[in-house]
């Protein structure tokens, strides 16, 4: 099933990818991502998916796990399911009750 | 939003996304996109015609309807379809390219010596008798066309398997 | 002299040398040696044994090629064509099936970004 409009991306869960991602479109990431992920819009770690980055989003949402540091300009959720190791700061944070963090969070503060 | 991984995926990389190092997978890949990283996959790879991909390609099959500059190898077949720009070497069984298509490269076929039919002389040339694919049965005395069955026929043997037409 | 119907070297014909003309031709037989029909498309059929540089303005392989192919417009491979050299021209398509090793040279326009 692939998707047949350019709204967004999917890499799915067989996909290992070492290097740098970057995407102008809604990006959900289902498998591994080992380096750098600049996307300029929704930003959505499933629950299979496995980063090891550093993470430049608009909006993050994150299921699976997450380990690096990250960047939204809108916010980043930490789902029930997921786990971030590293860093946050965005001006909104939300952790879900069951959600396992490890690291800093700075939102904006005025 | 599907968040459990299942067999037989495929993956379509958007046109906005552009993917620099290194990429593996074990299902099919659409690229819309711009891919400069090595790509090895198990599976299928359809470059759209949006689709760049700047790095060599090992993969299942390939269709090209984009563009690639690198060494493209399949373990199947290489399509180059009428919108597909391939600048590299390319390496499998199986190659097509279509008409419209633009190609720049070496190819080569593992299965090149296999023979397709029976087998064809050297092509050195033998004592009078034209390469006989076993579609034809030459070297008639006084030149005439002589069509035997289709494939599978032994025409070689001197035994003729299914009709002879004399055009 | 019409151009309307083809030459033709037929199937127990083998010709060792230069070969060329202004009219279009298909081969059958064997051909070794150099080939030029500038103007002309060739059809070298099945039965076709070419061990020859060819230099055409189309050229449609069905049969069996050892050399080097120059067209100025198109260069045809069918499925049951089995060709070793290099093959030079503007539009080159290769059918599913065909057995080819060689390079292959083409115009390719490259999208201003690669």
């Amino acid at each position: 099933m692939a998707q047949s409009d350019d709204d967004k991306t999917i890499l799915g869960p067989t996909l290992e990818i070492e290097g740098e991602i970057e995407g102008d479109e809604d990006l959900i990431v289902q498998g591994r991502i080992s380096g750098k992920i600049s996307c300029k819009k929704n930003l959505t770690v499933a629950g299979s998916g496995r980063v090891e980055a550093s993470v430049s989003t608009r909006n993050l949402s994150v299921s699976g796990q997450v380990v690096g540091n990250v960047e939204a300009t809108e916010r980043v959720e930490v789902q029930r399911e997921g786990k971030v190791i590293g860093d946050i700061k965005a001006p909104r944070v939300i952790i879900a009750d069951g959600a396992k963090f490890k690291g800093n969070i700075e939102m904006g503060v005025d | 939003m599907s968040d459990q991984p299942k067999g037989g995926t495929t993956t379509a990389i958007g046109r906005t996304i552009v993917i620099r190092g290194k990429l593996r997978s074990d299902e099919d890949l659409v690229v819309k996109g711009r891919i400069e990283a090595e790509i090895t996959s198990s599976k299928g790879l359809h470059i759209e015609s949006s689709g760049v991909v700047k790095a060599n390609v090992s993969v299942q099959s390939a269709r090209i309807s984009g563009t690639v500059v690198g060494n493209v190898t399949a373990a199947a077949k290489i399509e180059i379809a009428p919108d597909g720009r391939v600048v590299g070497d390319l390496l499998a069984p199986r190659i097509v390219i279509s008409e419209g298509a633009a190609f720049r490269g070496r190819i080569d076929m593992q299965n090149f010596d296999e023979p397709r039919q029976a087998a064809y002389p050297e092509l050195a040339g033998s004592a009078g008798v034209a390469a006989s694919p076993t579609d034809y049965a030459v070297s008639e005395p006084g030149g005439g066309a002589a069509l035997s069955a289709a494939a599978g026929g032994e025409a070689e043997d001197g035994e003729p398997k299914g009709k002879r037409k004399r055009v | 002299m019409t151009k309307g119907t083809p030459g033709l070297i037929g199937k127990a014909i083998r010709i060792k040398g230069e070969l060329h003309g202004d009219e279009d031709l298909i081969i059958e037989g064997r051909v070794e040696g150099t080939i030029a029909l500038k103007k002309n498309h060739l059809i070298l059929e099945r039965s076709a044994v070419i061990t020859a540089h060819v230099e055409v303005q189309t050229v449609t392989i069905k049969g069996q090629m050892n050399g080097n192919t120059s067209a100025s417009s198109k260069v045809e491979i069918t499925a049951e064509a089995k060709v070793i050299g290099d093959i030079k021209a503007p539009r080159i398509v290769m059918e599913e099936g065909a057995k080819f090793r060689g390079a292959v040279e083409m115009d390719v326009p490259l999208p201003p970004n690669v």
